[in-house]
């Protein structure tokens, strides 16, 4: 063997250890990271709007808890606090990883890694109520741009972050006093502060700015300070964020109003269901629902009123390409906030991630479980869907316009030749009669209990 | 005792209406033989939210049979389902739901068809509802057992 050959062999092995060094733990992260499911939202039936958003977040919050996967919303967002914690992680990491960077006097790459955590958080983390992360990467990429000289950046940065009203300021003590003096200087040039009036185009969205919960809208947010900041509705299925600037003493108008693709598909695939146009017809809308928000599987609720007029929770599990994987439901009680509804919401939910003891099931008062087919037809099928009338008998003529008995009251008759004197109005009088008694004895006449079958074959 | 007489021939007339007819054009699909072949000619008819069936009849294969009267009240929710059956060879295993969808074949004991059967040909109508003389026109095919049409899917409400 020649040196040449055996240096080719050694570095193909050693290629080869670091492919296999890299390749088996990211294979193994990725098998067991936990799944992002979407949630397309509940279909209320006959449930009040109000007792469908607490049923609806009752049940978020039940899915919220699985270790098999993660909640999103059908844009993607996180409906599952698991998921923020994740991102807020990582956020955490590019902060302390541009803080080191800053204090290496590596200004540029301090930059790099404090933007990324800032649009991390700002992409994904904006409706955590608490915010101090981004105050700090704030804080810490103004710094980073004093230091490197980009004194307006910097002061710019500051406004930023002074809108957002954080809790800690620099000091003397923390900070060279230079850098205190730009973030007074700052706070100086802060104009007065303005307000937000802010709506919703869907009823019974709760809103947070920056962080902060104010409640539902419409509703005003005062005592705002000039800048950039985070408006956040919340709907139990999703979550809407958009960014506002405030001008000095100015009041914003903003309306928020879900939109867009993921949006279309999670209404369509709701409507399918309201509908009951059928499980195929709910395929691709889960399909196009999970592809927008980057999940696996997409899950609808639905209540319905059974043949019994009692209610049933719904919900069903779509799979990545779209087909129905399993369904299944829980009677409801029409008071959401009981221990039984809460109760059958776990139970229904371990039906479909933890037991799965049968695709399309059916779990009743006493937890008993009935796998069942005919659950996808309560839930996604009925009759108006597929009954057809076959009644065929025409439809009855129109009235005539000018007939003789609406001559007969709309002309006040003549004084000297009174209706009684006329032949044709006893005819009239007779024959009405006479209808009057033939109507009377057929509907009053038993209808037949039967219906005559005749097979014409070929 | 004129007006009285007039009232007895209304009533007559009134109660000479008697139960709708739903006829049935059966037809067949290309694939499917003459009628006469088949073992039976089978007709359900099942009633929303009824677990007893309203008919479930061997059909004359002539077509020489009168019309059936089947516990349907008018304006109830109905399907009628046809099956079609052939004679099969070989052991039978008994009539069953699952037998007969496993397209197995099966041991017809009614003393008037061949014993061994199969369960090949059907067609059914959607869930429907009349209160007047109606026509249904049935097109007779090959059960595909990984796509199944009859019967129709179950109803949630059986409420017009």
């Amino acid at each position: 063997m020649t040196i040449a050959s055996a240096a080719v062999r050694a570095g193909a092995i050693a290629w080869g250890v670091l492919a296999v060094v890299l390749t088996v733990p990211a294979a193994v992260y990725g098998k067991n990271k936990p799944r992002r499911y979407a949630w397309v939202g509940l279909e209320r039936g006959p449930l009040a709007p109000k007792a469908a958003r607490q049923l609806e977040t009752l049940l978020v919050d039940e899915l919220d808890g699985y270790d098999r996967f993660r909640l999103v919303d059908a844009s993607g967002h996180a409906l599952d606090k698991r998921l923020l914690a994740d991102d807020a992680a990582l956020v955490s990491k590019l902060k302390n990883q541009g803080v080191d960077l800053f204090l290496r006097f590596k200004h540029k790459s301090a930059l790099k890694k404090l933007d990324k955590a800032i649009s991390i958080f700002e992409s994904r983390l904006v409706t955590l109520e608490d915010y101090e992360l981004l105050h700090d990467a704030m804080l810490a990429k103004a710094e980073a741009q004093y230091q490197s000289g980009e004194h307006g950046a910097a002061k710019a940065t500051l406004k930023n972050l002074i809108a957002l009203g954080p809790k800690l300021a620099p000091t003397s003590r923390t900070h060279p006093a230079k850098f205190v003096r730009l973030w007074d200087a700052a706070k100086r040039e802060t104009g007065a502060v303005g307000r937000i009036e802010i709506e919703c185009a869907d009823p019974g969205c709760l809103i947070q700015v920056d962080g902060q919960r104010l409640g539902e809208a419409p509703l005003v947010a005062t005592r705002i300070l000039p800048g950039q900041h985070y408006v956040v509705a919340t709907w139990p299925h999703g979550v809407l964020k958009t960014t506002v600037r405030v001008a000095a003493g100015r009041a914003t108008q903003v309306r928020l109003e879900r939109t867009g693709p993921a949006e279309e598909a999670r209404r369509a695939m709701l409507e399918v269901v309201q509908r009951r146009r059928g499980a195929e017809a709910a395929e691709p809308f889960a399909s196009r629902v999970a592809s927008l928000a980057r999940g696996w599987t997409t899950l609808v609720g639905a209540v319905k009123k059974g043949t019994d007029d009692r209610l049933w929770l719904f919900i069903a599990r779509h799979g990545s390409g779209g087909p129905l994987k399993s369904v299944g439901r829980v009677p409801l009680d029409p008071v959401i906030d009981s221990e039984r509804v809460a109760r059958n919401v776990k139970r229904l939910c371990a039906g479909l991630f933890v037991d799965q003891r049968a695709d399309i099931f059916s779990i009743d008062d006493d937890g008993a479980f009935t796998a069942t087919p005919a659950v996808t037809e309560a839930m996604y099928a009925s009759r108006s869907a597929d009954a057809v009338d076959l009644d065929v008998s025409p439809p009855p003529p129109p009235p005539p316009g000018g007939s003789l008995v609406t001559g007969a009251v709309t002309e006040p008759p003549d004084d000297d030749d009174a209706l009684i004197g006329q032949w044709w109005f006893w005819a009239i009088v007779g024959a009405a009669a006479v209808g009057g008694v033939v109507a009377g004895v057929v509907l009053l006449s038993p209808d037949p209990a039967t219906t005559k079958f005749e097979v014409r074959l070929p | 005792m004129k007006v009285l007489r007039w009232f007895v021939v209304l009533g007559v007339l009134a109660g000479c209406g008697g139960p709708p007819t739903v006829a049935i054009d059966l037809r067949r699909s290309n694939d499917v033989p003459p009628l006469a072949g088949l073992a039976r000619l089978r007709m359900i008819v099942r009633v929303c939210g009824q677990n007893e069936l309203a008919a479930a009849q061997n059909l004359p294969l002539d077509g020489s049979g009168a019309p059936i009267e089947a516990g349907v009240t008018p304006g109830e929710l109905f399907y009628v389902w046809l099956q079609g059956w052939e004679e099969c060879t070989g052991p039978c295993v008994p009539d069953s739901a699952d037998a007969m969808n496993q397209q197995a074949c099966v041991c017809i004991e009614d003393g008037q068809t061949p014993l061994n059967q199969i369960f090949r040909y059907e067609a059914c109508s959607m869930w429907a509802q009349s209160t007047e003389d109606a026509l249904i026109p049935l097109t007779l095919a090959p059960v595909n057992p990984d796509a199944r049409l009859c019967p129709p899917p179950p109803m949630t409400s059986c409420g017009s």
